[in-house]
């Protein structure tokens, strides 16, 4: 394994300083323990999953942070090198395999760009092996992935992103914070709001191709490790390469690739970030068992009566069954809005970047990433299952249909499991 | 309708995707298969063809949407109808690529009683039938536990890691002493399906043994081993088994002692406090 010379970095001095030991001695940062990190200091960094939005999540998880790329991985090698190269003149290590990535002493930080499908198991990996995490969207491909998650970060006191940042701007924004105050206040009484997104999902653009059949699996590509937790297929080129959103083994289609995007600020808006919807209404024609295809809408219904409503605006009629209005201040009592007005603002939320150094939790934290990558996930699986469903929001499970929990937690294929 | 009706109900690709489909039409077409029973089922299966092969789009898209309709609460008479229908043609002569669509789709739609059926393909490496007899069987639930049991010990290569793997799903802790000697083969997975079996049936007495092995392991081997020494404390804690919880974050701090175990250390703490 490839060495990098850590002899300028903040983190192998105090190796050093600790041990009295060798320059080859490396000190990662998660063994310092400290809260407060100087911010001379250097964190070591990997990309896993080098294509399509690989450089854009990686420069994310680098902003604000002194960094140096030690290792980059695709199961795809091409891929690994190209970016090696780009970012470290190819001394960064490339690797086919994040197994063998997650097993360096010197990592601190781990930016995941895979197709959904390896988002959850990669994220769990990293933390167990003490690292910060930021996931590109969507977090996971079905709902019990996004709970192992949230325990696996919990657990081990890890700092996780979403690859999402809507919610940092919401957070500033006075109308927002407004909103935000009314529904995290528990003064909003059978709400009666409907937040419609129409269109911007990608509908057509994210729907697979059926019927393609196998082709030749490209030499630099490990395919039985590309399909991994998900159920493994012959190859076909349009599974990868960013077309892989059109597949349900992977993705979920435009709804997953662009809701968590659209939702994950609203659900900071209305303060949804620790629960679900309890009810699920779809119009959809029934789904191909491979790709991904049309939907007209999905009523997204929560406890405390708020909706959301996706309509995807490329097939169908259009939502009818309430009409759209936002949540108001004067939906409450004269008694209530002075509550309202007299609540301090919600704390900032904080970057990564901030995140890590204040061993903090990060704006787009795992139970946050997790109940808006539910929205998704539950609106796909109405959509897949052309029913109404009703869901236990703390349990996590569908109720009352055995067959639709199926979806929730569908087993992995060997060795990969949560 | 006749099976052609039925299937024209389905699209083909337009511009590459099922872009105009129409949802009243395909319903009516559901309906027919359910109501035209086994014989109708098995004339859609029969146009199912190896992929690669030729053009099986709407075929395939009409016994899945049928396999997902049939589901719900008030639907059993229809889902055991299809579901018996569809396992039905895995007796039959067809490719192993046919076969493989057929488990998937009673993944979605089966139940105990097409169990056998499943389970005749868990030690079937061909076009990986084993993973999806397994993974259909671990969605029917705990009804299909006796066949990952009988097909494990005649297990080799690729299925032996995923018949495990399913006992371990499914929480069965008849096969403890199969875990325990999991946890001491020469393959490294094996050893951590093992450890991580032993984990999901929450089994206390077996903790030591566990962390011993975490121990012994290397690299990523170790990082698992760990990670499922801690899931254990964290659920017997959750069963009120403070105590072993606690002599599990312990020894993990004890064992842990190396200057890059400090998270773990760290991680061990944390399950303390939260112990009190």
């Amino acid at each position: 394994m490839k060495k990098i010379a850590y002899s300028q970095t903040r983190r192998s001095f105090l190796s050093k300083s600790a041990t009295g030991a060798t320059a080859a001695s490396i000190l990662p940062r998660h063994i310092l323990g400290a809260p407060y990190v100087p911010p001379s200091e250097k964190f070591g960094t990997a990309l896993i999953g080098c294509g399509g939005r690989g450089p854009g999540t990686y420069s994310q998880l680098c902003k604000g942070l002194d960094v140096e790329l030690v290792g980059a991985c695709d199961v795809d090698t091409n891929k690994a090198k190209r970016f090696s190269l780009a970012r470290s003149k190819g001394k960064a290590e490339t690797y086919q395999d994040f197994r063998r990535l997650l097993e360096r002493k010197d990592l601190d930080l781990v930016a995941i760009a895979t197709p959904p499908h390896w988002h959850a198991s990669i994220s769990i990996a990293a933390a167990e092996a003490g690292m910060d995490v930021l996931c590109e969207k969507p977090m996971t491909r079905f709902v019990a992935e996004g709970r192992a998650v949230v325990n696996a970060f919990k657990r081990y006191g890890r700092v996780y992103q979403i690859g999402t940042f809507g919610r940092f701007n919401r957070s500033n924004d006075k109308a927002s914070i407004l909103k935000h105050k009314i529904m995290s206040s528990g003064l909003m009484k059978d709400c009666n709001a409907v937040r419609m997104k129409k269109g911007g999902l990608k509908i057509k653009q994210w729907s697979g191709t059926p019927g393609i059949g196998p082709q030749t699996i490209p030499d630099t590509l490990d395919w039985d490790l590309y399909c991994g937790p998900s159920p493994w297929k012959p190859y076909e080129s349009r599974r990868t390469g960013g077309t892989h959103r059109g597949y349900w083994d992977y993705e979920g289609g435009g709804m997953c690739d662009m809701g968590q995007h659209h939702f994950d600020p609203e659900q900071w808006t209305y303060a949804k970030d620790h629960t679900s919807p309890v009810e699920i209404t779809p119009f959809a024609p029934p789904s191909h068992p491979e790709v991904t295809g049309m939907w007209a809408w999905v009523e997204l219904k929560y406890a405390d009566g708020f909706k959301f409503v996706m309509e995807s605006g490329e097939w169908g009629p259009s939502y009818d069954r309430h009409p759209v209005r936002d949540v108001s201040l004067d939906d409450l009592s004269k008694v209530d809005q002075d509550k309202i007005n007299s609540m301090p603002d919600p704390e900032p939320l904080l970057s990564f970047g901030e995140a890590v150094k204040q061993r903090k939790q990060a704006g787009g934290h795992p139970e946050a990433a997790h109940r808006a990558a539910c929205i998704l996930h539950l609106a796909n699986l109405a959509i897949r299952l052309g029913r109404k469903l009703k869901y236990d929001p703390d349990k996590e499970i569908f109720i009352n249909d055995n067959e639709a929990n199926r979806f929730l937690n569908p087993p992995m294929s060997a060795p990969w499991r949560i | 309708m006749n099976t052609k009706e039925i299937l024209n109900a389905f699209p083909l690709p337009e511009g590459k995707i099922l872009r105009n489909i129409d949802k009243n039409a395909c319903e009516r077409a559901i309906e027919q298969i359910i109501s035209g029973g086994r014989n109708k089922t098995r004339e859609i299966i029969d146009l199912i063809l190896e992929p690669g092969n030729g053009d099986d789009i709407r075929p395939r898209h009409a016994i899945h949407a049928t396999a997902i309709r049939v589901g719900g609460t008030g639907k059993e008479i229809e889902r055991n109808s299809f579901a018996s229908a569809l396992a039905s043609t895995l007796n039959d002569d067809r490719p192993k690529g046919v076969k493989g669509f057929i488990i998937r789709q009673l993944q979605i739609c089966g139940g105990a009683k097409q169990a056998n059926s499943i389970a005749h393909f868990l030690n079937d490496s061909e076009e990986h039938l084993y993973e999806y007899s397994a993974q259909a069987l671990e969605a029917i639930g705990i009804l299909t536990v006796e066949h990952f049991r009988k097909a494990y010990p005649l297990a080799k290569g690729a299925p032996r890691l995923t018949i495990l793997q399913g006992l371990g799903v499914l929480q069965d802790k008849k096969s403890r002493q199969f875990f325990l000697s999991a946890m001491q083969d020469s393959d490294r997975e094996i050893r951590l399906a093992g450890i991580w079996c032993l984990m999901r049936i929450s089994s206390a007495k077996d903790a030591e043994l566990m962390l011993s092995q975490s121990r012994k392991e290397k690299g990523w081997g170790r990082i698992k081993a760990t990670a499922y020494c801690f899931e254990l404390a964290e659920k017997l804690a959750k069963n009120g088994q403070s105590k072993e919880a606690k002599g599990i974050y312990i020894k993990i701090k004890k064992s842990h002692s190396e200057k890059q175990d400090a998270y773990l250390r760290e991680s061990a703490d944390r399950g303390l406090a939260q112990l009190q």
